[in-house]
């Protein structure tokens, strides 16, 4: 239990560890505010998820009633205010780190269970919350994984997909061609700040600081989305380092002893996961994909026509009244499969409803024409699995 | 505090914009289009493509294009081939619609009927019923209207568009989808049927009263090409013809365009001095335009060139009924007269008095069989080839092309509201009538065998039979 002792020590004994610890409890308080509206795990036992990760041959929903769900999460979601509060008032550091550990298993284990809360903001967030609670030197570690991240980021965006700015489009009062510029500035903002944010400079780390702020703050407001704040709170703990260095260089004029410095091997090990798992081909090492940031999905653009054939009746339905997928997942084929067939489970009992006909077809914006990815008119047939699109049975 | 010299403090700057110059490069070849004038999402705007999505052929029967049955465009009206029969009796009613069709008007731009039942539509779907009159299956729609026009038919499939962009073919017997096109334009008409190919008409620019024509593959929905900026034709009927890729329709101003389809261009057009009344027919290498004061044109559809013109002396609102195999013509006048037509010499062989308004009245030809043919003393040169239309006001005649008889006349139990449709051994027609609020449908069906009737089929009452212009 050394490296448990070890690992406490430096989080009691750095300030800015300890406004990171809470920083990250309260980006658990957001998650699970984000997740309570589009997980179905919060739908209990009877739900079934939206899209698996690609590692798991299966996936189903859970075996736990709804009620034992809620209590679990609710208990969760109680750690997390408990950790937040103690990180920030700098006692009881062990029972903090306790209630955070417990606290980030169960997130984690609600990610790996459904892949439709895939984010890279949330990869973050786990990838830090398992540096501080588990691994040495996790200033440095938390430092260059940031960095990395904005810079990783940035490369996913070096597409015509974000670059055309459809992401901003009916967000911004502004001409397409604005957005476009939006979009280039946005990339042009992550792929250079990060290396203000870790300079030593204190002038520097302010204007890398300050522009990455305003820019995930900015995100937030126009693109609505609640992991750019969790990611703007962990940009704060750059600041606390700063002056918990600052402070350090000054103990150190008059201090005499060294302070024990801990293990520089695993930082750069880490941080090599994290950019190999960005570059890796997909059937290498597959539980890395949890690590792997994604472009933006809205830019996609999908149409899911689907007719419900019953006795002597074909009807056209209006996909906006029957499928509900969240934005990030819209346009994801496995999803929208999923989705469906769980369209045929819940009218399957329905007196003279006998199949589905389906076609879901998807573009990017550089593309002028849709691809059908999918097709059937036995779409609810058992035998219709649709394994050429990764369908799972559910 | 003393800082120690950190040896790379001089390239911070430098690196910082290098990486800023490398990553506009790199946002410039992942967008070219941000500098142009145009951002890309309104380049892909104004550069969608259309496609076809075929249902996964494995749970389908796929249909080979030659299986499909040739049916004419509207007003180009062949005909086809079958033996005539005797009296006329009710078999069936197609009563007691469904609700929803209510508001549907006797215009038969909203149903159609043929030997496989009927087809009626509104603006959010549509219902197939048998040749028995009951209801096979109906199709609703929430998506988005359907376009005006009839929905298209052929024996085994129905087409029709939706405005906001979906061409769709579904099959006749089951209503099961075989493809849909998804243009992504707004569309203006539901699809017109060719032996192989639909046409259709897509919303162009309404400032220039112009469309857009899109031509697709009739087995798969494989897009064949289009035009831009085709004028928007009288009545929205145009003319095919299908082996040298040409149509032909009239403009809102009377001009003839003629339009291949190949080079995407108009071939010719003719600012005709007389107001043309009907849609153009395009029958061998012929087109053929009546006008509104009674003339008929017979043009070469390649070039243009007039072949021959004939005074009817009476005002047509019709366009000409073609029997190309042997030649001749059908066309009625707005004071009744129905004129027959030699279309190789371009002169009339003779006009009879309908007794009734024959203008919204399609004539449909049909081949007796060769035993008929003789017993009812048909010419040879007719082939045994017999039209028929109206010839009073709740009547309707079998005539003989060549000679001018009337074969058969049957009395019907009211107005005439559809052609016959012609069956093995007999014919059915529908009539459409208004009961109260209701509309309701009737259908006639004859199957008795000519053969037994022989005695029947009578010298025909010609007027000014036959009568030289």
């Amino acid at each position: 239990m050394s490296w448990l002792k070890r690992s406490l020590w430096e989080i009691d004994r750095s300030s800015s560890l300890r406004v990171l610890g809470g920083l990250l409890a309260l980006g658990q308080i957001l998650t699970y505010v984000y997740w309570q509206k589009s997980s179905f795990l919060f739908a209990g036992s009877e739900a079934q998820p939206l899209l698996c990760w690609n590692f798991q041959s299966q996936c189903s929903g859970t075996f736990l009633s709804a009620g034992t769900l809620s209590t679990i999460f609710t208990s969760q979601l109680i750690l997390s205010i408990a950790a937040a509060l103690l990180f920030f008032s700098g006692r009881l550091i062990s029972w903090a780190w306790v209630a955070l550990m417990i606290s980030w298993f169960v997130q984690t284990s609600v990610y790996f269970m459904d892949a439709s809360l895939r984010s890279n903001a949330y990869a973050l967030v786990f990838l830090i919350g398992f540096y501080l609670l588990f691994l040495p030197n996790k200033i440095r570690m938390t430092q260059y994984t940031v960095f990395a991240y904005f810079i990783l980021d940035a490369l996913t965006k070096l597409n015509p997909d974000w670059l055309s700015g459809i992401g901003f489009l009916g967000q911004i009062a502004a001409p397409e061609k604005g957005l476009e510029w939006l979009a280039a500035f946005s990339v042009i903002i992550q792929m250079v700040m990060p290396f203000f944010l870790i300079s030593r400079d204190g002038q520097r780390m302010g204007y890398g600081f300050a522009a990455l702020f305003i820019y995930q703050v900015g995100i937030f407001f126009i693109l609505k989305d609640p992991s750019s704040l969790s990611i703007a709170a962990i940009l704060l703990f750059f600041i606390f380092k700063y002056f918990e260095t600052k402070r350090l260089e000054l103990e150190s004029l008059y201090q005499s002893y060294e302070h024990p410095e801990p293990s520089n091997i695993w930082w750069p090990v880490v941080l090599l996961i994290f950019i190999a798992a960005q570059f890796r081909p997909p059937e290498v090492l597959p539980y890395l994909e949890v690590l792997r940031l994604e472009k933006l999905q809205s830019s996609e653009e999908c149409q899911t026509l689907f007719f419900s054939q019953g006795d002597a009746k074909i009807e056209w339905l209006s996909t906006e009244k029957v499928l509900h997928l969240p934005q990030n997942i819209k346009c994801n084929p496995q999803a929208n499969f999923n989705a469906l067939k769980q369209v045929c489970a819940k009218n399957k009992n329905d007196n003279g409803f006998r199949n589905l006909t389906v076609f879901f077809l998807t573009r990017a914006i550089s593309e002028t024409s849709y691809r059908l990815r999918f097709s059937s008119d036995r779409f609810c047939d058992s035998s219709y699995t649709g394994s050429h699109i990764g369908g799972l049975s559910l | 505090m003393i800082q120690p010299y950190n040896p790379l403090r001089p390239l911070f700057y430098p690196m910082i914009l290098l990486i800023l110059f490398g990553s506009i490069y790199w946002i410039y070849q992942s967008n070219p289009a941000l500098m142009d004038q145009l951002s890309l999402i309104e380049k892909q705007r104004t550069s969608t493509k259309a496609d076809t999505y075929n249902v996964s052929t494995g749970n389908l029967d796929p249909e080979p294009a030659d299986r499909f049955q040739a049916t004419a465009l509207s007003g180009s009206n062949y005909g086809n081939s079958s033996s005539l029969s005797g009296d006329i009796r009710i078999e069936h009613r197609f009563d007691d619609l469904s609700e929803q069709l209510n508001e549907l008007s006797t215009n038969n731009s909203n149903w159609i009927a043929d030997d496989q039942g009927l087809v009626l539509r509104n603006e959010t779907g549509f219902q197939v019923y048998d040749s028995e009159g009951k209801l096979k299956w109906k199709f609703l729609i929430e998506e988005s209207p359907i376009a005006d026009g009839p929905i298209a038919s052929t024996s085994q499939f129905l087409y029709f568009s939706t405005k906001a962009g979906d061409l769709i073919c579904l099959y006749r017997d089951s209503g099961r989808i075989a493809w849909i096109q998804r243009l992504g334009e707004a569309i203006a008409t539901n699809p017109l049927v060719g032996p192989k190919s639909l046409i259709l008409f897509v919303e162009g620019d309404p400032s220039k009263n112009q469309l857009g024509l899109r031509i697709f593959d009739k087995a798969n929905g494989n897009d064949l090409g289009k035009l831009n900026k085709v004028p928007n034709p009288t009545g929205g009927t145009v003319a095919f013809h299908e082996a040298k890729n040409l149509l032909a329709l009239i403009n809102t101003e009377g001009k003839i365009i003629v339009f291949d389809l190949n080079k995407k261009e108009a071939l010719w057009s003719y600012d005709f001095p007389n107001q043309i009344s009907a849609s153009p027919v395009i029958a061998g290498d012929r087109l053929y335009i009546s006008s509104a004061e009674g003339q008929l044109f017979a043009m070469d559809v390649s070039s243009g060139r007039q072949l021959w013109d004939y005074d009817l002396k009476g005002p047509i609102a019709q366009a000409l009924t073609v029997m190309p195999q042997i030649q001749i013509g059908i066309i009625a006048d707005k004071d009744n007269y129905l004129h027959v037509m030699d279309l190789q010499a371009g002169k009339r062989k003779w006009r009879y008095n309908l007794k009734t308004n024959a203008k919204n009245y399609r004539f449909v030809a049909a081949r007796m069989t060769d035993s008929a043919s003789s017993r009812l003393n048909m010419s040879a040169e007719s082939k045994g080839w017999a039209f028929w239309g109206p010839c009073g006001d709740n009547k309707i005649c079998a005539f003989e092309p060549f000679k001018g008889f009337i074969l058969r006349q049957i009395e019907l139990p009211g107005p005439i509201s559809d052609w016959p449709h012609f069956l093995d051994k007999g014919f059915e027609m529908v009539q459409s009538y208004l009961d109260g609020k209701n509309l309701k449908f009737r259908k006639f069906i004859e199957k008795r065998k000519f053969d037994k009737i022989k005695q029947e089929a009578s010298q025909a009452p010609v007027d000014n039979a036959p009568t030289e212009n």
